[in-house]
């Protein structure tokens, strides 16, 4: 096993919230199946003292999630360095078998960690903290999940090999070999720009229309083209390199890091349009509040983009 | 007003359980003046603390105002207190390093009130406890019967439904005393609902008394 | 429902859906296509490795075919790379259809009824090219698929001269 000091830190965070939130997790479920607001008798008052402690250490624990979420990616860029063929994190992840679905279901989960935090809010924002159950029950659920992705982490970081030759992106990423993610250079380049472009204007058309469930729509529908046309297309134009694809060499300080800010407008954007509009389906009066963050994020997103397309195009009078 | 529910309260230590209420129920009108009497531990300040929101009962109801105060999470029972209850507490809790002026103004600070407003609801609650003289002074430097004054003032500055005083005559003179039982007189005219536990007998016999409450041992006995 | 939210999310969900399955369909690989006809299938060169030696099939020259009874194609650069993917993996003969492209008919033909050479070179260099029409010095296929699991094929040096010799 390879223990660098940033795996060192994030398998002792690991340890840290796994004790936690399981104390978190009983409490919740006792809050779940004994809560009554009206009720006056001793056993409801120590609920609710517990559910102020429960929600205080849910609330830091998912928090972090999210600057651990980077802090992952940039300790696996930090083990390209010490892994034989991996140039930056893309080949890191992709040295072990589930490294890919650890990835994606990181990133599922922060949509999930995001989701109680968003109810969490208006659920404190009220005297009467009317969604108690509703948190109680979803991290009931959303516990096995951030359990799974501890598990996995840690069995990432046991089965890297520093010995095995592992691939470097731009064979992953490369449509003439079979990797797990050629599957996406079938489609045409045109075609997935096109699907982006026309899911960002059905969002925009949900944002006018103001109909939540076109938007949630078209933000999953914006969510998965943005990244397969930013791995088929965009990145290719960050580069400046017609056969580049790797989505995780824009985080590398050649690109000044843009990778980070598009990643983080991305998931702010879909985020609020999804987890936003979800929310407000419990809760009231979130959803204007959802949209606009969501449009503005998504906004910045498709522009950065598409930016770096136009001043490419302008610098050399062609298209790559 | 205010409707004590079949309260209880009980403090655990390691060593041992204490009941500081037992069965509690009482209502309160508003408008009424209230007195809580009884000895030393018999449970009077505990009720006030319950009435205030700075405690919860272990079990029971406490409503203040048509609110469940006993059930709201800190910050809104903070912010309750604030808007509706001026609590005179039996020692001050002034801060000691902090003027008279400023002692009084810090519950209208998260107001959010203009500077003149502020200015004129000190002026005037200072006015009223003979305390303007001492405006810029400390309060480490005023007499006993000075701070309490001040902590009467600042119970009053934002302008409160309901007074909340624990022992408010322990460390004043007779004199200083009847001007305290005249303030609070002027404060039930105006309809604000007066709680008063102490176990000083010139307030026993007070015409304006609605209510007298005696405890024993943490429960009522009359 | 309102309609407008009908047709916003049912109209782009139902294209999106009929494109990806046009592309799905006409990418599909073959040997990844249900083949319950149990028929020899067309591939391009270059896009199929053979599951025992991992080279691709580059034209139809000695390659074979292996359907299930499930339908699922296997494809083969040799017949002698079937012979021992067949026994690595224990996958049942029975229910399955085995073509081989012949050398003299040009054509796919039942692998279990052709005949098979000993020299002729193969792209695995075992020897075996597939005929439909038998010729002295032909072989059956359970007598190739012996052959085939004793080594006794040109890829072995001695097999190799004394077949050859033997000419």
């Amino acid at each position: 096993m390879t223990l660098t000091p940033e795996i060192i830190a994030i398998l002792m965070l690991d340890g840290l919230f796994l004790f936690f939130s399981s104390i978190a997790f009983v409490l919740s479920l006792k809050l779940y199946w004994y809560w009554d607001r009206d009720a006056t008798s001793l056993l409801q008052y120590r609920l609710e003292k517990e559910s102020y402690l429960v929600g205080l250490i849910i609330k830091y624990i998912f928090m972090l999630k999210v600057p651990l979420f980077l802090f992952f990616i940039y300790t696996c860029d930090t083990l390209s360095g010490i892994i034989t063929g991996a140039m930056c994190a893309a080949g890191v992840v992709n040295s072990v078998d589930f490294g890919l679905f650890l990835l994606l279901f990181k990133l599922l989960n922060l949509y999930l960690f995001g989701f109680w935090l968003l109810l969490h809010v208006r659920d404190v924002e009220s005297e009467l903290q009317p969604y108690i159950r509703q948190k109680s029950l979803f991290f009931g659920i959303a516990f096995f999940f951030f359990v799974a992705e501890i598990v996995l982490e840690i069995l990432f970081f046991t089965s890297l090999n520093i010995s095995k030759i592992v691939s470097c992106c731009g064979t992953l990423f490369s449509a003439s070999t079979q990797s797990s993610l050629s599957f996406l250079f079938l489609m045409e380049n045109w075609m997935i720009v096109s699907f982006f472009y026309a899911s960002f204007v059905l969002m925009l058309v949900g944002f006018m229309v103001k109909n939540s469930a076109v938007y949630l729509f078209s933000n999953l529908l914006f969510l998965f083209f943005a990244i397969v046309s930013l791995i088929l297309f965009f990145s290719t134009y960050v580069y400046e390199l017609p056969t580049h694809h790797c989505p995780f060499c824009l985080l590398q300080s050649d690109y000044y890091g843009v990778g980070y800010f598009l990643y983080a407008t991305l998931f702010l954007g879909t985020f609020y349009g999804i987890c936003g509009v979800v929310i407000s389906t419990l809760t009231q009066g979130f959803i204007l509040r959802a949209m606009r963050l969501s449009i503005f994020f998504n906004s910045v997103y498709v522009l950065i983009v598409s930016a770096y397309v136009v001043v490419y195009f302008l610098k050399n009078g062609v298209w790559l | 007003m205010i409707v004590l529910k079949n309260v209880y309260k009980c403090y655990e230590t390691e060593a041992q359980r204490i009941d500081a209420l037992r069965d509690i129920s009482l209502h309160v009108k508003a408008g009424e003046c209230v007195l809580l009497k009884g000895a030393s531990g018999s449970g009077k300040s505990t009720i006030l603390s319950l009435i205030a929101g700075l405690s919860k009962p272990t079990t029971g109801d406490v409503v203040v105002d048509g609110k469940r105060i006993s059930k709201l999470m800190e910050p809104f029972s903070a912010h309750f207190r604030r808007e509706n209850i001026g609590f005179i507490f039996q020692r001050y809790h002034l801060i000691p390093t902090l003027s008279v002026r400023d002692n009084i103004a810090l519950p209208l600070i998260p107001e959010n009130l203009t500077a003149q407003v502020m200015e004129k609801r000190i002026q005037e609650v200072m006015q009223l406890c003979a305390i303007s003289h001492k405006a810029s002074a400390l309060c480490r430097h005023l007499s006993g019967g000075e701070q309490q004054r001040v902590a009467i003032a600042r119970a009053l500055v934002n302008e409160p439904k309901i007074i909340i005083a624990d022992e408010p005559t322990a460390n004043l003179d007779a004199v200083l005393s009847e001007q305290f039982i005249e303030t609070m007189h002027d404060l039930k005219k105006r309809g604000v609902t007066l709680l008063i536990a102490t176990h000083d007998s010139q307030f026993f016999n007070l015409p304006f008394v609605d209510q007298q409450i005696e405890l024993k041992n943490g429960v009522m006995i009359s | 429902m309102k309609k407008s939210t009908l047709i916003l999310i049912g109209f782009p969900l139902v294209a999106l859906m009929v494109i990806f399955g046009y592309y799905v369909k006409i990418n599909q690989k073959p040997d990844d296509v249900v083949n319950k006809a149990q028929t020899p299938l067309e591939f391009k060169d270059n896009t199929l490795q053979c599951p025992q030696c991992h080279m691709y099939l580059v034209g139809k020259k000695d390659t074979a075919q292996f359907v299930t009874s499930k339908g699922k194609t296997h494809f083969f650069d040799d017949i002698g790379c079937f012979v021992l993917w067949q026994k690595e993996q224990k996958n049942p003969l029975e229910g399955g259809k085995l073509w081989v492209f012949s050398r003299d008919s040009k054509r796919y033909i039942d692998g279990f009824s052709a005949w098979y050479s000993l020299i002729d070179e193969t792209p695995m260099q075992y020897g075996f090219a597939a005929y439909e029409r038998a010729k002295e010095g032909f072989i059956d296929f359970e007598a190739m698929r012996l052959r085939m699991l004793r080594g006794e094929n040109l890829s072995d040096p001695r097999i190799r001269k004394q077949l050859l010799d033997g000419q």
